[in-house]
């Protein structure tokens, strides 16, 4: 359960499952980790999309805000909804194999 | 808390020998407590009259197949086996599934993986698939579940290996290793197979028929590609262009199997079955010696040299050089010919 907005968080994404050795963190150096890979997840997340002008920030250790320039704006759980929300933003899937955003990638 | 029950899952088309296998493997391991779900298609289930002479608990999942509308009849099932084992009215340690014929597994696995309750009790330990040998080919062509089931499998048993001369049983056994090849293949000669084989936890190393190349094409468009990369990855970057891309193939990315190096002091082993990722695990030690992370997907209808342009183009992210180990084509309909 997520004690901000009372979401109940069935299950876990599989990208938010790796460091086993601690189930639940509280505080200290891990909670820094999370926090420097939840940064990183984002800039990376806004780099790929900025070609469809969707940027991606985290929000306070916990949620993940996606909007695009027009000023659409949800809030977000995990990664898994990252790209349902860019599809339905976008209106088609954002697709790794596409070769005009590999091509824009790799011009960056 | 305790550690998760493991769950066996056994799939094959119909006829292929999966109940066969099931009660040779109840009749034959003694040190293990076994609970059975059985998954029959139609009202009169026949299987579990078969396995009665066993003494485990076997729970029939009745009206239809697992992958559709019956897939929370297994839910309650396995709820209650959940609850007569923490009764202790009947313990277990492993619980088997067999499903129809025509079930694909992947729901399976994604009921179990994705319910709240069940996912932190039970872990998948196996899929394994059982290949009729004298109709695999036949199979292959007609049935695209066939396929899906092969891909998702972690062990393949040939069945009624009796029945065949080894030439025929070569070929079926690179047909099986051309869909699926990080499968073990084990046989299995009038009902009786190496039990000991076919249900040892899943070995990390790198599959076995890696590096052998098909001799002969499969009847469909299902191919495989291989990469190795020479430096750690970045997970959080490698995780997002896999999340991205299952998100827009999942259902043609049959398998995703790897291990990786991020960084860490220990490898990091992979595991997906079309949109399903198990949770990824922290292995306790490298299984060969090389520090090589290594990834191997299983596509259907998507074009492998696709994914190594999008994995060379993400490269600046996940932060190591890919290269390609290994490229498996399929021709569509060759055995035909």
């Amino acid at each position: 359960m997520c004690i901000l907005c009372g979401e109940f968080i069935e299950q876990v994404h599989w990208t938010d499952t790796e460091r086993q050795k601690v189930d639940t963190v509280v505080a200290g150096q891990y909670q820094r980790e999370r926090k420097r890979a939840r940064n990183l997840r984002a800039k990376i997340c806004s780099d790929i999309l900025s070609g469809y002008s969707i940027k991606l920030k985290e929000w306070n250790n916990s949620k993940f805000i996606i909007s695009n320039s027009t000023g659409k704006t949800r809030i977000i759980h995990d990664l898994g909804q990252v790209w349902q929300e860019a599809e339905s933003f976008i209106g088609a899937p954002v697709d790794p194999l596409d070769p005009e955003l590999l091509e824009a990638l790799k011009q960056k | 808390m305790s550690e998760k029950i493991p769950i066996t899952i056994i799939t094959g088309c119909l006829g292929s020998g999966k109940t066969t296998i099931l009660n040779y493997l109840l009749q034959n391991t003694a040190h293990e407590r076994f609970a059975v779900v059985v998954n029959e298609f139609g009202k009169a289930g026949v299987d579990h009259h078969l396995l009665s002479s066993s003494e485990e608990k076997i729970s029939l999942v009745n009206s239809g197949c697992v992958c559709c509308n019956a897939r929370e009849d297994l839910e309650e099932e396995l709820k209650q086996l959940l609850f007569a084992h923490e009764q202790q009215t009947h313990i277990f340690d492993h619980i088997i599934i067999e499903t129809t014929g025509l079930a694909d597994p992947s729901p399976i696995v994604y009921t179990i993986l994705h319910h709240p309750m069940l996912s932190n009790h039970f872990s998948i330990h196996l899929i394994i698939t059982a290949v009729d040998i004298q109709n695999a080919s036949i199979q292959m062509k007609r049935s695209p579940e066939f396929v899906k089931q092969l891909s998702a499998s972690d062990r393949v048993v040939l069945t009624k290996a009796d029945l065949v001369d080894d030439e025929e049983k070569i070929r079926i056994q690179t047909l099986v290793q051309s869909i699926q090849p990080l499968a073990h293949i084990v046989e299995a000669r009038n009902g009786k197979t190496d039990i000991e084989a076919l249900l040892q936890p899943l070995e990390r190393t790198r599959p076995h028929s890696f590096f052998s190349a098909p001799t002969e094409p499969a009847a469909s468009s299902v191919q495989s590609i291989s990469f190795t990369f020479d430096q750690r990855i970045d997970w959080t970057a490698f995780t997002l262009w896999l999340s991205m891309l299952l998100h827009a193939h999942g259902e043609n990315v049959l398998r995703v199997k790897g291990l990786l190096n991020t960084g860490e002091d220990f490898p990091v082993s992979l595991n997906g079955v079309q949109h399903l990722i198990h949770p990824p695990a922290h292995l306790n030690e490298w299984p060969t010696d090389a520090f090589e992370s290594y990834l191997v997907f299983i596509l259907r209808d998507i074009n492998p040299q696709l994914i190594q342009q999008s994995l060379s183009v993400f490269q600046k992210y996940i932060g190591s050089d890919v290269e390609l180990l290994e490229y498996r084509e399929q021709i569509e309909g060759s055995l035909n010919n």
